[in-house]
């Protein structure tokens, strides 16, 4: 009978601790002057570390006097934490997984925001030859041939995707020990990419947010097939009625609108903002993100 | 006068090992009563059953007289106090440490102060409140638990070996304090393996060996009559000599001994001829016959010094007998031995005291 | 830039983003603390009830209890995170609670894995006492509850040992609750679940490995400061 006791003694203090830090927790951790409305965002890691976010979700915030809480994944966790229903709304590029998100009931009312561009950046010895190549699927097979260290996400991520995309233009399965897959954001795969003086395909916000820390150049770049389309989608509200839907759909609303397409029009140009400080610092002087909502010309005018 | 502790069939087993069988024993209220014994003849186990920490394998105690085993532990504890042979304090001050015996009692703080005084007071160690007992040095922090053990004046103390981890001066500062906390009428049970001590502080011994009692009496009863082989032995005889009962006479009250290559004659005891005995005489009652004087002594022998070992004040001879196999010890002042010139390979002539031999039958 | 110079730069912006009180650094930080100082809090009450029951009592399972903190001491905490993440998830079994992305599912994950450590180093501070400590107590006169605690009292510095143990594992702890709290800070730089630990892994993911290393420095101090802290507390109980 004591063992018994003691048994339920110890389930009840474990229950006890459990349940006491739930509570302490929402007293003390939660914001003291809670905003009314909560929403929560899953993106790709090229949007948050760009800063990008910074400037479209103040405006918002202040606008709907709400809270955006950004979760900084790849493409495929950003999808597949909102199945989970553990997101109200994503932005993402990635348009098959997307179509397939929409497809499968997770997510309705998908709508182009921007698009950014994919480079590829390589040691500027240049060992493959392919500076100055006008097409992609070409750099690469060049590449493939000069078995060249090329670096790949390797993680299912947009960048992987369009990698991935590129490669089957090209005709080649890359295989070989030229071939690195690394399983890592863009940021790290940068960075490994510059210790070992390989290829990599990359995103040119993140590649112009790192280029004062690397010895990297841009070696192909414009061709229509490294355009990087981001879709902004709102969580199925009969699948997770739970989730904020309306804020969701404001969300949406609001970076489609001309305010939201301006705010990504100019950044990058003039300014951007530093993600640790979030103090603005002078800009590149090109734009990062081109808005697709609204066509350029029409939002010039505005 | 009625018994503090009755013990019937004590047994205690741990695992494979019997530390204690079939203990019967008497501890009377108010006495001091030895335990006397080897290291690991069961004098700790014995305590700690007393103690209540550890529940017997088998028999039963009465304490004052209750059967122990349908009383609350806790509040027949709380009846007496055990000092355990490793000096034990607790990590705070000294009178923290003496108060924790009334605090777990809830009594209040006045009367915690009043108590807690008095106790340091009884040992010694007045004003030794505000130090941390950690720090104490084995003499004094032996002190704080005599006062730890105390100061709620329990009926009983059960002390294991205190003093086996001490020096000399140390020994005797708390040999005085048992008998100070004795004479307040609190009955000691003191478990210890110097002879020395159980002779100086007990009303009563019990000689435990390997778990049992070899015998239970006074102490002059325990070192002089020892009852045993293993008691006489313990107890310092050192000189035990085998030999087979030759005559017995009571009208000559006299007892012929055949021993070895020679005979012993002591006062009669009632033992048929031909039963063999062990002769069992302690080194200080064996005496060298000075050359120079005649004796009509009974029980000389002549033998040859081997060893001379210095033992405090008393020298300490190693003795082989002539034309025999006996080796005997014999303890002796300094000056004397210095007065007959005694060296190493020299001869001399002993005589065994008639009456300080004890017989026990083998 | 060599790697040698990263450490001086990201000295120099430590100092710099102390002393110009940087507002994401200090909610960074707070968050960091919070998160880790309540988790660490239950986790030692839990902690300290398990091994007081473990040293002092015998009960059925016990050999098995102690077989599971063993093995949860060397749990990886990216399992944790993920078993965590998968439980607390909208569609997951607690997803009712609402708590993915919380700074309290974070709070959990570091209970979990500071628990055993905690329990672990502190039953054997308890087992290291000497046993006459508890049986002197006994015959004394005190109930099994007096005992326990004036064991555990004794065993003071040990279980100080095991609580700083606990409390370096829920600090320094990065995947787990990278997985389960989103390394969430709004838009104003106020963080919600970002700790210094999941701001760093952006800080490197981005190259900026000055900003890095200095925010690696002022989670470092924060770890000697608890064990300063902790040295102080100690002097000072024992005189």
């Amino acid at each position: 009978m004591k063992a018994i006791y003691s048994v339920i003694l110890a389930i009840v203090i474990l229950a006890l601790g459990f349940f006491s830090g739930y509570y302490l927790s929402q007293e003390k951790i939660s914001t003291p002057e809670k905003p009314a409305e909560e929403l929560v965002l899953a993106t790709t890691t090229s949007t948050v570390d760009t800063g990008l976010l910074d400037a479209l979700n103040k405006p918002f915030e202040e606008k709907y006097n709400c809270r955006v809480k950004v979760l900084r994944l790849g493409t495929g966790e950003a999808l597949k934490t909102a199945e989970m229903g553990n997101a109200d709304v994503v932005l993402v590029h990635a348009r098959k997984a997307e179509d397939k998100f929409v497809g499968e009931g997770y997510g309705v009312n998908r709508r182009d925001v921007m698009h950014n561009d994919f480079i590829v950046i390589g040691p500027l010895n240049d060992p493959a030859g392919i500076k100055g190549m006008k097409n992609a699927a070409d750099a690469f097979k060049k590449i493939a041939q000069t078995e060249s260290t090329f670096f790949s996400r390797g993680d299912n991520s947009g960048t992987h995707q369009k990698e991935r995309e590129i490669w089957a233009n090209a005709g080649i399965t890359p295989v070989g020990k030229w071939y690195k897959p690394v399983g890592k954001g863009m940021g790290d795969t940068i960075i490994i990419t510059n210790e070992k003086q390989g290829y990599t395909l990359s995103d040119r916000g993140t590649y112009l947010a790192m280029e004062k820390n690397i010895n990297l150049v841009i070696l192909i770049e414009g061709d229509p097939i490294l355009f990087n389309p981001y879709g902004v989608i709102a969580i199925n509200p009969s699948k997770y009625p739970k989730r904020n839907y309306q804020l969701a759909m404001a969300y949406i609303g609001y970076i489609t609108s001309p305010q939201g397409q301006k705010i990504i029009k100019d950044y990058g140009k003039y300014m951007i903002i530093d993600p640790l400080t979030k103090k603005q610092q002078s800009g590149y002087g090109q734009p990062l993100f081109y808005p697709d909502a609204i066509n350029i010309t029409v939002l010039e005018k505005l | 006068m009625s018994n503090m502790f009755l013990i019937k069939n004590l047994h205690k087993r741990y695992g494979e090992k019997e530390a204690l069988k079939d203990t019967n024993l008497e501890i009377k209220r108010g006495e001091i009563f030895g335990i006397l014994g080897p290291s690991g003849a069961g004098k700790t186990t014995l305590l700690r059953l007393l103690n209540l920490l550890d529940k017997p394998t088998n028999g039963k105690i009465f304490f004052d007289g209750i059967d122990t085993e349908s009383a609350s532990s806790l509040e027949l504890r709380r009846r007496m106090a055990m000092v355990f042979q490793k000096i034990t304090v607790f990590n705070m001050s000294v009178y923290d440490n003496v108060a924790y015996g009334l605090k777990v009692r809830k009594e209040n703080e006045t009367e915690i102060d009043k108590k807690v005084k008095r106790a340091l007071e009884l040992v010694g160690l007045s004003g030794y409140e505000n130090r941390n007992a950690k720090t104490l040095s084995g003499g004094e922090a032996q002190r704080v638990a005599f006062a730890m053990a105390t100061v709620f004046e329990p009926e009983v103390l059960l002390l294991d070996e205190p003093t086996a981890n001490l020096d000399p001066i140390n020994e005797s500062i708390i040999e005085d304090i048992v008998l100070r906390i004795n004479k307040l009428g609190i009955t000691v049970v003191l478990a210890t393996h110097k002879q020395a001590e159980a002779m100086r502080l007990a009303d009563r011994i019990a000689v435990l060996n390997n778990g049992k009692i070899e015998q239970i009496g006074k102490p002059d009863e325990i070192f002089y009559k020892p009852k045993t082989e293993f008691v006489a032995k313990f107890v310092g005889t050192k000189n035990i000599i085998e030999g087979k009962v030759k005559v017995a006479d009571p009208q000559a009250d006299m007892l012929k001994i055949a021993a070895d290559n020679f005979d012993i004659i002591t006062p009669y005891k009632p033992l048929k001829e031909g039963t063999y005995v062990t002769i069992c005489i302690r080194p200080e009652d064996v005496m060298i016959v000075r050359p120079d004087v005649k004796t009509n002594k009974k029980n000389t022998l002549l033998g040859k010094i081997t060893d001379i070992i210095p033992e405090g004040a008393m020298l300490r001879l190693h003795l082989l007998l002539k034309e025999s196999d006996y080796s005997l010890v014999i303890d002796i002042p300094r000056h004397a031995a210095k007065k007959m010139d005694l060296k190493v390979d020299k001869e001399v002539t002993i005589s065994l005291e008639e009456t300080a031999m004890h017989i026990i039958e083998s | 830039m060599s790697s040698l110079e990263f450490l001086f730069e990201g000295f120099a912006k430590a100092v710099e983003l102390i002393f110009t009180l940087n507002p994401y650094v200090i909610s960074v930080t707070q968050v960091q603390l919070k998160v880790s100082g309540i988790a660490v809090l239950l986790s030692t009450l839990t902690a300290i009830a398990l091994a007081t029951l473990i040293s002092f009592r015998k009960f059925v399972g016990k050999g098995l209890l102690i077989t599971i903190i063993n093995t949860f001491m060397g749990l990886p905490p990216v399992i944790v995170g993920l078993v965590v993440f998968i439980l607390l998830s909208t569609s997951g079994p607690l997803g009712f609670l609402n708590l993915i992305y919380t700074p309290t599912a974070m709070i959990i994950t570091q209970y979990i894995l500071a628990t055993p450590i905690i329990t672990g180093v502190a039953i054997s501070a308890i087992g290291s006492v000497e046993k006459e400590i508890g049986d002197t107590a006994l015959t004394l006169g005190a109930s099994k509850l007096d005992m326990t605690w004036l064991v555990i009292k004794e065993a003071k510095l040990g279980i100080i040992t095991a609580i700083l143990a606990g409390f370096g594992r829920a600090i320094a702890e990065v995947g787990s609750i990278l997985i389960v709290g989103g390394n969430i800070a709004f838009a104003d730089g106020t963080s919600y679940t970002r700790t210094l630990t999941t701001a760093i892994t952006i800080e490197t993911a981005m190259g900026n490995f000055a900003t890095a290393i200095a925010l690696g420095i002022i989670l470092i101090s924060l770890a000697l400061a608890a064990n300063f802290a902790v040295n102080i507390l100690q002097r000072r109980t024992e005189d």
